[in-house]
């Protein structure tokens, strides 16, 4: 249980070597799979006790025969708490990219292959409950490990669990799984928004989104990633496939956002400056570059904003 | 595409982790601290009805108003719960358990002792119901039910009880799955299907544990003097009246199986209390009897081996056939040759011994026990008194007396009935020199007060007479019916002779049993009349079969493991040990194996292996397909770097993908797919 997660880093590297998920599938296997008694468990263990005693001291052979059979259930719910994990077969999704201080998602694929649906499986990290489900037979379901970000960078998932506790609650299985996913964090955006004076600007400001005096220029089949608002709904509405209007801006130069512009700031904070500005501007419809200590960007709608400083 | 997250940025991001799950999480937590669980509908009921289904049979002996509390509780809670409303305050349930323990305490005179303890059972039961804030309280009340259920059973193990029960168990098992699911899962109706498969693949190891695990003999500790009322049988008084009465029941009082020929009628005496002390009325057992006596045997007859289940009776003697050669283990002989155990025989109890008819040994009687067998309260029964002196004082031996006596009964004009007309002032005098009717009590009691009275040892020993062969089950049941009383009479260099005086009387009683002794008006109990009607073999059928249920389950205690367990060679306790581990871990393995053979290989369904196989073969000419291609793009992008595969790409790739997601697959389609993918370079 959490006892594990107390021994040194190096033992519990040991204990729980091998099973790795990644892109590619891997089911639960005998040798990954452990189970000890819950709480309840250890509850029903000690009135089977009590059970047994009565039972012995009246010589009372229907009431040994109920004890007996209540033991025999518990070990039955063992072996269904088994078979409910053996076989499961995990895969991990790419995740999304988060910006800091909100939670990194790292979706995880289960598959059943099994006829049997298998019930009440549990994601588990650090002791506490993330996400459980039922899965039927010959289906999967996503469950999200999550994950809090507090700087930008990269944040790996870690070490979780697979639990499950069906039937009966009385024992319960796990199998430590070391999900190998890494999830992008983006700087915290930062505060203040995007002021009224910009470098390299023509007059055209506050934009929004609906309105542009941009000249139209033509349309071009629909790419995955175009703005909707720039969406040629009209054509749609005619039954053809979507187009995406486009227009040459009037301001050609666009904006520049400069890393050496912003004093008085560190690293950090010019980085979620920047970010804010990034995505004010997005939401704005507007072009603008960007100019960065190692790389400058091309002022362009749409940049590509991965900031891996 | 990086820049579609960002314009994705408009969808929220993942809400924050749910909040920390520990184990002992509400089924569903409502907001307020003292509120019940919101338990769905259904389990509550489920669990409701299970609880009274389990109650019903304890309610027909406990009393009323327990029974009452426990039902208005049970409501009380349900409605707490259904209704959301708070929960009853600490100190208002701390109160009513403290007044409804005073009630059981005052009522049954102690808190420990089995019928107490199961009225308190099932009041905790019921204020728990009262308490159903979290999942830990429900898991408490499904113990407590268990536990009620168990306790059941000391009371009762017949067949149908059994059942009963058994269903009881599967209803408590089915609420405990439900109950247990995980809170985000969780539904709402008791699992019965699950719990009916569990229990069945339970049965064969509690099979297993029932033969093998040993069973020490008990009891640890003293058991309570309590336990069951209403259990009739004989007891350790004898007052006139009090055999007949008995023999109204024509209960089971114990069966037997006899090894070998079964012994002439007039053999089936079974001896139960002898009673010494007599105070005018009551006939009593003598305390001092406790010594222990060494077995003996010195008869000279044949020894009749044979094995009884008994019923429970509450008093700690066993019956045995005149006169026990062996004593059963757990029990000892004492000095009148009653079979006492150390425990009261509070469930049914099978044991085996020997007896011989002709086993009395010839020793003398020291001086303060011949005053016990000769003790009269000396201002009653003045005519018997008197008609003893008259023997006396002609002079007679201790032989002559007891002549004396039987040809007093024999020749004067007694009746043999269950109705006796009541004697109002002296019971003896009366039924000796006035009524002169009266029953088996009356005989012995009044045959002993003349033997005492004229100096010759006697005392009254109260048993059982006869039997009835049961052809079906090849045993014998004794009933209540068969109950009786008669008396020994000690003479010199004889010892303890026994001396029936119904057989001076009434002959039939010992060829016929009470059914061919006494009128047709009288009220002999249905079974133990002599008729053949089908009513009648069809509940002889019954009791052979409750017999074989008696005599090898609920009898299997230690003596009869033993024999089991030497039977199969399993003598001593090691290898009893093993025996039972190996046995447990062998159908654990079975189960295993039946339950995970699926998990083995899941057999994955041909078309995809049909697929992965393709594709591994264009992985080793370099072609590999990504994960997040589909059958159809893979198989476009095969066309493009492999242009003469890309017919049988796109053919594989459609058959395939029609597979998979049609809902009718047609098997031609999946031959087809067999061929192209065989025809899939390298070979």
């Amino acid at each position: 249980m959490r006892l594990v997660e107390r021994l040194p880093e190096g033992l519990q590297a040991w204990l729980v070597r091998g099973d790795t998920v990644g892109q590619q599938p891997i089911g639960l296997r005998y040798r990954r799979i452990f189970i000890l008694p819950t709480r309840a468990g250890l509850g029903y263990t000690g009135m089977l006790i009590v059970m047994w005693l009565a039972a012995m001291n009246y010589g009372n052979s229907m009431a040994f025969a109920l004890a007996f059979l209540l033991a025999g259930l518990a070990l039955v719910f063992t072996l269904h708490c088994f078979r409910n994990l053996l076989g499961l077969e995990l895969r991990c999704q790419p995740p999304e990219p988060v910006f800091a201080g909100a939670n990194a998602a790292f979706p995880l694929q289960l598959n059943n292959r099994s006829r049997r649906p298998r019930l009440g499986i549990e994601l588990h990290r650090e002791g506490s409950l993330q996400e459980a489900s039922d899965i039927a037979p010959y289906d999967s379901t996503v469950l999200t490990l999550q994950r809090k970000t507090t700087a930008r960078g990269v944040v790996a998932a870690g070490r979780s669990r697979i639990i499950s506790r069906f039937p009966g609650g009385l024992v319960f299985a796990w199998s430590w799984i070391d999900v190998d996913s890494e999830c992008l964090v983006y700087p915290r955006p930062a505060d203040t928004g995007l002021p009224l004076r910009f470098s390299g600007t023509s007059d055209s400001l506050h934009k929004t989104a609906g309105e542009d005096q941009d000249d139209f220029h033509g349309v071009r089949r629909y790419q995955a990633g175009d703005p909707l608002n720039r969406v040629n709904w009209h054509s749609i509405a005619r039954g053809l496939p979507p187009q995406t209007k486009l227009y040459q801006s009037a301001a050609q130069n666009g904006l520049w956002f400069d890393w050496h512009r912003l004093e008085g700031m560190d690293n950090e904070q010019r980085l979620s400056q920047l970010c804010r500005w990034i995505l004010d501007a997005e939401e704005q419809g507007l072009r603008y570059g960007l100019r960065l200590p190692h790389t400058e960007v091309a002022p362009g709608q749409g940049a590509p904003t991965a900031i891996n400083v | 595409m990086a820049c579609a997250c960002l314009i994705r940025k408009s969808r929220p991001v993942k809400a924050p982790p749910l909040p920390s799950m520990s184990e002992n999480a509400c089924l569903m937590p409502r907001m307020t601290r003292n509120q019940a669980m919101a338990l769905p509908q259904p389990l509550l009921l489920a669990l409701l009805l299970t609880l009274a289904a389990i109650l019903l049979p304890h309610a027909l002996r406990l009393p009323a108003w327990i029974t009452a509390a426990a039902l208005g509780l049970g409501l009380w809670g349900y409605y707490l719960n259904r209704s959301g409303r708070r929960l009853p305050a600490g100190w208002l349930r701390g109160a009513l358990t403290v007044g409804i323990g005073t009630g059981i305490v005052i009522h049954h005179g102690t808190f420990i002792g089995l019928q107490a303890g199961t009225a308190l059972l099932v009041v905790m039961t019921a204020l728990k119901l009262l308490e159903l804030r979290r999942r830990r309280d429900l898991l408490v009340v499904l113990y407590l039910g268990y536990f009620l259920i168990l306790t059941q059973f000391f009371h009762s193990q017949s067949i149908p009880s059994a059942l009963y029960l058994l269903a009881a168990v599967w209803a408590m098992t089915a609420i405990l799955i439900a109950v247990q699911q995980a809170p985000a899962t969780a539904t709402a109706q008791p699992q019965f299907r699950l719990a009916a498969g569990l229990l069945a693949q339970a049965l064969p190891i509690m099979v297993v544990l029932f033969i093998l695990f040993p069973r020490l003999p008990g009891p640890l500790w003293a058991l309570p003097d309590d336990a069951h009322s209403g259990i009739t049988g004989l007891s350790e008084t004898m007052t006139p009246g009090a055999i007949s009465e008995l023999t109204r029941s024509d209960a089971v009082a114990f069966r037997v199986e006899f090894d070998g020929a079964l012994p002439r009628r007039d053999q089936l005496y079974w001896r139960g209390p002898v009673l010494t002390a007599y105070d005018g009325y009551t006939w009593r057992r003598d305390s001092a009897a406790e010594t222990p006596l060494p077995i003996y045997d010195i008869g000279t007859d044949t020894a009749i081996d044979y094995t009884i289940v008994l019923q429970p009776h509450t008093h700690n003697w066993l019956i045995s056939l005149d006169r026990p050669i062996t004593a059963p283990s757990r029990s000892r002989l004492n000095r009148e040759l009653e079979l006492v155990t150390a425990s009261p025989v509070y469930d049914s109890r099978r044991y085996s011994l020997s007896s011989r008819a002709s086993n009395t040994l010839p020793a003398a009687l020291p001086p303060d026990q011949r005053q016990r067998y000769l003790q009269l309260p000396p201002d009653r029964h003045p005519k018997a008194q008197a008609q003893a002196q008259e023997w006396v004082a002609a002079d007679k031996s201790e032989e002559e007396i007891l002549e004396a006596a039987v040809r007093f009964f024999s020749t004067r004009p007694f009746t043999y009935t269950m109705n006796p007309p009541r004697m109002q002032r002296d019971a003896v005098d009366e039924f000796l020199f006035e009524t002169q009717r009266g029953f088996c009590e009356h005989y012995a009691s009044a045959f002993v007060v003349l033997l005492r009275a004229a100096g010759v040892p006697a005392r009254v020993v109260t048993g059982y007479m006869g039997g009835e062969f049961n052809n079906v089950g090849d045993y014998m049941i004794v009933r209540q019916s068969d109950a009786h009383a008669w008396a020994e009479v000690w003479l010199p260099e004889r010892g303890w002779l026994r001396a029936d005086p119904t057989g001076l009387v009434a002959p039939q009683r010992i060829e016929l049993g009470l059914g061919g002794a006494v009128a047709d008006t009288e009220p002999v109990p249905r079974m133990a009349r002599g008729d053949n009607s089908w009513g009648r073999q069809l509940r002889l059928y019954w009791d052979a079969v409750n017999q074989r249920w008696d005599y090898w389950v609920l009898g299997y205690g230690p003596e009869l493991q033993q024999q089991v367990l030497a039977r199969l060679g399993l003598v001593d306790s090691k290898r009893m040990a093993t025996a039972l581990i190996v046995a447990v871990a062998t159908l654990l393995c079975l189960l295993s194996l039946f339950l995970l053979w699926e998990t083995r290989r899941a057999p994955p369904d041909e078309a995809s292996a049909l697929f992965q196989r393709f594709c591994r073969k264009l992985a080793r000419q370099g072609i590999v397909r990504q994960p997040h291609e589909t059958a159809t793009g893979f198989a476009r992008r095969v066309a493009d770097e492999c242009p003469e595969l890309a017919a049988k790409a796109e053919l594989i790739a459609t058959l395939y993908t029609r597979l998979r997601y049609e809902p009718t697959p047609r098997e031609q389609w999946l031959q087809r797919l067999r061929e192209a993918v065989a025809t899939v370079p390298p070979r």
